[in-house]
């Protein structure tokens, strides 16, 4: 057995040239692409975390803003609460005294009425206490109630101070008769009133059916008069003092 | 049948000797380097099928050399790994009808037991310095340094004959075969060769990586030992 050196030398150098040459297209563009491949991955983990990163940021930032919001809502919530009190308030006391007012003015106007009713059923009691003292009056015996009508008169006349008592000596008299009595009557009554007067009187006589009964004397500047429509009349007056 | 021990001299070129085996060893060399530069072309982020494979490849060797020499494998791969392809395609080429395959000549079994011996050396000085390298034959004491040289010496030419005497065996059995039993016949005793094969690359490079994981570590823990 023997040994080739020349073959030995070169499978030697084949063997190093192989694996020189394998080194070069094999080894390093395999090795090349892993690294590659690895930073690449690298890098995208690296921006994922970076990613995450800031959207955990973001959602820090959202989630703050959404507690701004919140209180924000809540401070607002409050503030419209508080305005819409004060407005129903400011409301209740303005529908208040609109309905105290209306209250009063009903009241007023109730109160009103009732006295103008009251008025016109005193009115009207009057006048029915009129006729029904007018229907009264024509059932009583007229002479003695004309004649009672005439004494008072006289009274009335005598009851006079000088001076109104001269005035209706002097002027120019009217003696107003209820009703056509028996002829004479009149001038009876102006004897009896020149008696009382201490002088001669000679009225111009008129029968007024308005006296009811009664008699009235009248100058231009004095007015006397006693009959049921005068009467009738003060009473009347005296009934709506009363009432009111 | 030409003996195994025996090489032929196909040419001359001037006054060297061009043996079977190392034109051989040019075709396969042209055939391996095409092939990995047609392979490795257009390797991209998002890896296909042949890609994925070639890396598998490179992954497969890095763990390996990582669990059995306990280093990073960026300095190592390279010479392991294109050792590991050499010899492995090498041992495949028997089944081309005609070809025989070159480490089953010793010439090509020594060229690669060599490149391992000088493969220790050089690591064994890059990592502990020539010092620290001539320094670990004496380890542990310097009565073991004669048998440490023999040491390196016939774990190299171990390697040597295992890997020539399982793949001539392998060629000369089947030489044997087909020359007594017909055509066919001896398909079983090459499918058994295609194991063979792969089992001895396998183990040629992971002794070598144990060699030099060896040569490395004693080489630094002398260097370290030094410097105290």
């Amino acid at each position: 057995m023997t040994l080739d050196w020349w073959t030995l030398g070169l499978q030697t150098l084949n063997a190093a040239v192989l694996i020189w040459l394998l080194s070069r297209v094999l080894w390093r563009p395999i090795v090349s692409a892993i690294q590659a491949r690895q930073a690449e991955a690298d890098k995208q983990l690296s921006d994922a975390s970076e990613t995450a990163r800031k959207a955990d940021e973001a959602k820090a930032q959202a989630e703050a803003e959404l507690d701004q919001v919140g209180t924000r809502k809540s401070e607002m919530l409050a503030q419209a609460q508080t305005e819409a009190e004060a407005a129903r308030k400011a409301l209740l006391d303005h529908a208040r005294a609109e309905a105290a007012d209306m209250a009063r003015t009903a009241e007023a106007e109730r109160a009103a009425r009732a006295e103008e009713a009251e008025a016109r059923y005193a009115a009207r009691a009057a006048d029915l206490a009129q006729r029904m003292a007018e229907r009264i009056g024509a059932r009583l015996s007229r002479p003695a109630l004309l004649e009672a009508y005439a004494t008072d008169l006289l009274a009335q006349v005598a009851a006079l101070d000088t001076e109104d008592r001269a005035a209706l000596g002097s002027e120019k008299l009217m003696l107003r008769i209820s009703e056509a009595t028996e002829a004479g009557y009149g001038e009876a009554f102006a004897d009896r009133l020149g008696k009382t007067l201490g002088e001669e009187i000679r009225p111009a006589i008129k029968t007024d059916a308005e006296l009811i009964c009664g008699l009235a004397l009248e100058t231009k500047h004095l007015h006397l008069e006693s009959s049921w429509a005068a009467d009738l009349a003060r009473m009347r007056k005296e009934v709506a003092n009363d009432t009111q | 049948m030409n003996s195994p021990l025996e090489t032929t001299v196909l040419f001359w070129i001037g006054p060297v000797p061009i043996t079977q085996p190392v034109v051989t060893t040019w075709v396969m060399m042209v055939v391996i380097v095409a092939g990995c530069y047609a392979l490795t072309r257009n390797l991209s982020l998002k890896p296909r099928r042949r890609q994925a494979a070639l890396e598998l490849l490179v992954t497969v060797l890095d763990t390996q050399i990582r669990e059995t020499m306990s280093v990073e494998p960026d300095r190592y791969r390279t010479f392991l790994g294109g050792l590991f392809l050499f010899i492995l395609i090498a041992n495949w080429s028997s089944l081309i009808p005609g070809v025989e395959p070159p480490t089953a000549n010793l010439e090509t079994d020594a060229a690669l037991a060599l490149l391992v011996f000088v493969a220790v050396i050089v690591y064994g000085i890059r990592a502990g310095g020539v010092r620290g390298y001539l320094r670990s034959f004496a380890m542990p004491t310097p009565l073991m340094i004669p048998l440490n040289l023999v040491e390196t010496l016939t774990r190299s030419f171990s390697l040597l004959i295992r890997l020539f005497g399982n793949i001539m065996s392998g060629v000369f059995v089947i030489g044997i075969v087909l020359s007594l039993a017909g055509l066919f016949v001896p398909i079983p005793f090459m499918a058994l060769d295609l194991l063979t094969g792969l089992v001895q690359a396998y183990i040629f490079t992971v002794l070598a990586m144990v060699f030099i994981a060896a040569a490395v570590a004693e080489s630094q823990t002398s260097h370290e030992s030094g410097k105290d």
